[in-house]
């Protein structure tokens, strides 16, 4: 994301918040769904999250990464949320108490969701169509209707560009 | 046929330590239409509809939209009016009339100025949601050009659209839906589901000379 982008989300561009949703609304939204589980409290949070991201837009240092401090909202806003929900917890203690598969590989979906959102709309297509619908190439193939050649060639372009965008989660 | 061509995913891609997540629904779900419109309506000062998100209006499918159709031609009459949106901003109603797929679906489409773009709110509660791999496509139309203004499936309840034009409909005045192949393409399809076009007059002196 450019730096006058960046700029004007601190200066609370509207405009601004629209492009940082339009490349982080994924992100927030698979992870609001990998820790709550539930897509209506999961739009919520989504909502909230950029909400309290606009309000909080001038305590955002541009030169870092936005993606860190849009993740950390959208953490605890979701962490928040089941809390709410699960009441009686105390905000302090939430994340000892707090059980949640989702949790733990939070920051794992944020990202690779962030990097599957900036694959082109064909490669993010076989990408899913293999990993997440279980289709082998042939299959693929038959189901958008195009050569086997072609779908091999996306599928190693977009395992390429996710290898190196998502090289810092998969070293660790 | 090498063992990726057999099942071409996790193994030998690199991509092993996120594969559980690759297969999880939640990495892939997509946050509904009205969440992004309800945070730039806070955030323009314009009030999100209330609870538009969670209202359940019936879910209606093809067939039941021709018995729809005297009820939604009552709204058609607001066609070319122009209305001071929530904040005074200018704003009219555009008639929507269905073409090929649906040739007796109405609706209407609230369009409105505002400082960050042009709010379009999409009211056809006869939509059906698109039937997987596939979803619908707003677009601005010219003589010349046609301009996406956002895409949704409606397979979460029946609940108004709002989608954002960043060029005018002043230039861009025919409003079009259609239903597009997931991955085939950035044009619009020729599965023209809705038609209207925006009365500029309706604008009055907010129009362009």
């Amino acid at each position: 994301m450019d730096r006058q982008v960046l700029d004007r989300f601190r200066a609370g561009d509207e405009a601004a918040v629209k492009t940082v949703y339009d490349r982080f609304g994924g992100p927030v939204y698979a992870l609001s769904m990998s820790i709550l589980g539930d897509p209506d409290l999961a739009a919520d949070a989504t909502q909230i999250t950029f909400l309290k991201a606009w309000r909080a837009a001038s305590t955002y240092d541009p030169n870092r990464s936005l993606g860190p401090w849009i993740y950390a909202i959208a953490r605890r806003t979701a962490i928040d949320l089941h809390r709410k929900r699960a009441r009686d917890v105390p905000s302090d203690q939430v994340d000892v108490v707090f059980v949640s598969p989702g949790l733990e590989t939070a920051w794992e979906v944020f990202e690779v969701r962030a990097a599957l959102d900036q694959l082109p709309d064909d490669e993010r297509r076989v990408v899913r169509l293999s990993h997440f619908e279980g289709l082998t190439h042939v299959e693929i193939a038959e189901h958008l209707g195009i050569p086997v050649g072609t779908v091999k060639s996306r599928s190693h372009r977009a395992h390429r560009r996710l290898n190196e965008m998502l090289r810092h989660v998969l070293e660790t | 046929m090498s063992r990726t061509d057999l099942y071409p995913r996790g193994d030998g891609t690199g991509l092993e330590p996120v594969e559980t997540l690759l297969k999880q629904e939640a990495t892939w779900a997509t946050p509904p239409a009205t969440v992004e419109s309800t945070i730039l309506s806070e955030i323009t000062g314009h009030p999100a509809e209330p609870e538009a998100r969670r209202e359940s209006r019936p879910r209606s499918r093809w067939p039941v939209v021709a018995g729809l159709g005297a009820a939604a031609a009552a709204v058609v009459l607001f066609l070319g009016l122009s209305l001071p949106g929530d904040q005074g901003a200018p704003e009219t109603v555009v008639a929507l009339r269905g073409t090929g797929l649906a040739s007796t679906l109405e609706g209407t489409a609230t369009v409105r100025i505002t400082e960050v773009g042009w709010y379009v709110r999409l009211d056809v509660a006869g939509l059906p949601p698109a039937p997987e791999g596939t979803y619908y496509e707003g677009w601005v139309v010219s003589d010349r050009n046609a301009v996406s203004i956002g895409t949704f499936h409606m397979r979460g309840g029946n609940e108004p659209v709002v989608l954002w034009s960043g060029v005018s409909l002043f230039d861009y005045p025919e409003l079009e839906v259609t239903l597009q192949e997931e991955g085939g393409g950035f044009a619009p399809s020729d599965q023209v589901v809705l038609t209207g076009r925006m009365d500029r007059s309706a604008f009055g002196d907010e129009g362009p000379g």
